[in-house]
């Protein structure tokens, strides 16, 4: 394992977190019955130690190597910050959407439209992509294995009115 | 004893059951490839259907299920890096890296082969040491249980990743996560911050494809359009993988480590794959002369992963069929099968009922024969197309697999959320150089490390001592202080060196 100031750095950062997550986890359950407590309290003081071994190591290494040009097998933390946050996005708009306008509408539309905002051009392949998903979601899960799959607040607000209407839904 | 297993041979090559046996190997590697169904699940749902079946149909059918999805899990971690079953975790370590430099077949060949070499040898073991491995597994009792467990979470924490430090807070990490939900004792919620859905724990499934799943596919929306594979490297024909070419001087001693340890994790009850092929993963690279080359994609790492967590699967019908307690998931519904058909476990099984039980053991060697056959068609020619796909495409793709797997495993909305929430932890944990296996064998293990603790403590009357004074006990214990500070010893071992080297440069030049 290879330290350097870049990394002594991140090493104090994530020490510090873990620290302040598990500590905070601690005092959160303090209360709990010994018995309880006895494993996830281990877990978390060894975590806590180990976070404070962490940080010291990034601070050493950060004060040894302060001064050297020292980037080198660091990778950074996000590779590019707003295409991550586009997929991010994406995913938790279409995770939003199973439950509004259920699975496959749901489905049919992010995987094309995610591969469009991320870059994809060629219509045909990402047609295919997104009705291959729901197909293939739509044999495997409804069809061989007979789960339900979300069908989404949009389709029990029409319900009433589809049957009323004497569409079979 | 060998009249037996030839009535057993005779009675399971007759082509129905041949048949059958195919039919459960395809349909095991669908559903073990398919995110969100285990070999559990397949089987189970093929109970109710083998009830008006001949018992060696049904039992073909349950081997070829069994074997199939242990295989199958494999495809989805090597293409994807989700794993498609947890037994496939391992797999994706040096998998994943493999076929992202073009080296596709070549990784899916490996692990169709190194399955097929794992359920050969576990059926092997079934077949003829089945009684004094039961005998061994009885001798288990909680404290060993519960040193076995700690050493698996210790061993995996620091001899997995780079650092030994990261690997243990991951261990840490998986600890606590395997502590959320109900205690069963006091009967008082940990953790779940009022969360009713979170009483039951976090389910092992939706954790595996947040810390893989997820982070894979923002890594994939983090690449700018034109990145990604290089498809002439995905061309399955003219990659010329030969086998003469592979590097069998690192892949027999993986088989030979791989199905020993998957024979051994698998006699002993509820451990299963997932601990068989990380165990053996960690040990491998221990061993190895190169241990910086693994998770960079060494063919060693998918040949022990997978040899390990298909020699699990008949290992796990060793003390179900000899003593009725089944190892696995899979093992208990193979012995709710046999009940149905009217076989009771236990030893006079062996005796009273030799050429279905025998004809069972033959299917499941049978059954990873088929697996090169079958399942490494079906893996090249129909599931390798997937890398074909560009990452801008991909990446939805596998939400929406990670979405829809998670979902039906307990066809509970909630559970997607926690996949969403989860994944931000995978992708810190992967961006940090944080190991992950531990944090999935700690999760996995902490409760079974939690209940034997606990019970030990009730035997003993909360006296400890019970934890070092019982020979395998002492054994385990042991071997886990070596294992955390091995590291120390390693240093101190280099420094030593390193000061010796400059002592004797610096004499030489006065």
């Amino acid at each position: 394992m290879r330290v350097n100031g870049r990394s002594g750095i991140q090493d104090i950062a994530t020490g510090s977190a873990f620290l302040a997550v598990s500590a905070g986890l601690l005092v959160s359950s303090s209360s709990l019955p010994a018995g309880a407590a006895m494993l996830p309290h281990a877990a978390l003081w060894a975590l806590s130690l180990l976070s404070v071994a962490l940080m010291i190591r990034g601070i050493r290494a950060r004060w040894m190597t302060a001064s050297a040009d020292d980037g080198e097998e660091v990778q950074p933390f996000m590779e590019n910050p707003r295409r991550l946050l586009l997929g991010i996005l994406a995913m938790a708009l279409y995770i939003v959407g199973i439950e509004t306008v259920g699975f496959y509408i749901s489905t049919a539309l992010f995987i094309p439209l995610t591969a469009f905002v991320l870059g994809a051009r060629n219509r045909l392949a990402i047609g295919m992509a997104g009705a291959g998903f729901v197909l293939f979601c739509y044999a495997v899960f409804s069809v061989l294995f007979e789960r339900v799959l979300p069908e989404g607040l949009l389709f029990s607000v029409l319900q009433p009115g589809l049957a009323g209407m004497g569409v079979h839904v | 004893m060998f009249d037996s297993l030839f009535l057993g041979l005779s009675a399971i090559l007759e082509w129905q059951n041949i048949l059958a046996m195919a039919a459960g190997v395809v349909g095991g590697v669908l559903a073990g490839a398919v995110p969100g169904l285990s070999a559990t699940m397949a089987v189970a749902l093929l109970l109710p259907l083998t009830y008006g079946l001949s018992p060696l149909f049904a039992l073909g059918l349950m081997a070829g299920m069994h074997n199939g999805a242990a295989y199958g899990g494999s495809i989805p971690a090597i293409l994807l890096r989700i794993p498609g079953t947890p037994a496939a975790v391992a797999t994706t370590f040096d998998g994943y890296p493999l076929a992202r430099s073009g080296r596709v077949a070549h990784a899916l060949k490996v692990s169709v082969l190194s399955s097929a070499v794992g359920g050969v040898v576990s059926a092997i073991a079934l077949m003829l040491i089945a009684p004094p491995l039961a005998d061994i597994a009885l001798r288990f009792g909680p404290p060993e249980i519960f040193w076995v467990s700690v050493f698996g979470v210790a061993s995996t924490a620091v001899l997995m990743g780079k650092d030994p430090v990261k690997g243990m807070m991951a261990g840490c990490i998986g600890l606590f996560l395997g502590m959320i939900g109900l205690d069963h004792v006091t009967g008082v919620d940990r953790y779940t911050f009022g969360l009713i859905e979170l009483s039951g724990g976090l389910p092992l499934p939706i954790v595996l494809m947040a810390l893989f799943g997820v982070p894979a596919a923002w890594m994939m929306a983090e690449k700018a359009p034109g990145s990604g594979l290089d498809v002439r490297g995905l061309d399955l024909k003219r990659e010329g993988d030969r086998l003469r070419d592979w590097p069998w001087r690192d892949i027999l001693p993986a088989w030979l480590r791989g199905s020993s340890i998957g024979v051994f994790i698998g006699i002993l009850p509820g451990l299963g794959g997932a601990v068989s092929s990380i165990v053996a993963y960690g040990s491998q690279k221990q061993a190895s002369k190169d241990p910086d080359s693994f998770g960079k994609g060494n063919t060693s790492g998918v040949a022990v992963a997978e040899c390990a967590n298909n020699a699990d699967n008949a290992a796990s019908m060793i003390p179900a069929l000899t003593l009725g307690i089944p190892g696995s998931g899979v093992a208990a519904i193979v012995l709710a099968g046999l009940l149905i058909h009217g076989f009771e476990s236990g030893p006079q099984l062996f005796t009273d009922h030799a050429e279905t039980v025998f004809g069972y053991i033959w299917a499941m060697m049978f059954t990873s024969v088929m697996l090169i056959l079958i399942g490494g068609g079906l893996a090249t020619k129909l599931f390798a197309q997937v890398l074909r796909t560009p990452p801008m495409i991909m990446m939805p793709i596998v939400v929406g697999l990670a979405v829809v797997g998670t979902y039906t495993y307990e066809n509970n909305i909630f559970n997607v959320y926690l996949l969403f929430g989860l994944g931000f932890l995978g992708y810190a944990l992967d961006r940090l150089a944080f190991p992950v296996a531990p944090v999935i064998l700690g999760l996995f293990l902490g409760p079974k490390i939690e209940y034997n603790l606990r019970v030990s403590l009730l035997i003993s009357q909360d006296d400890p001592s019970i934890f070092w004074t019982r020979p395998i006990s002492i054994g385990f214990a042991l071997a886990t202080v070596l294992v955390i500070f091995y590291p120390l010893f390693r240093n101190g071992a280099a420094s030593l060196c390193r000061s010796w080297k400059a002592g004797r440069a610096a004499r030489q030049s006065r």
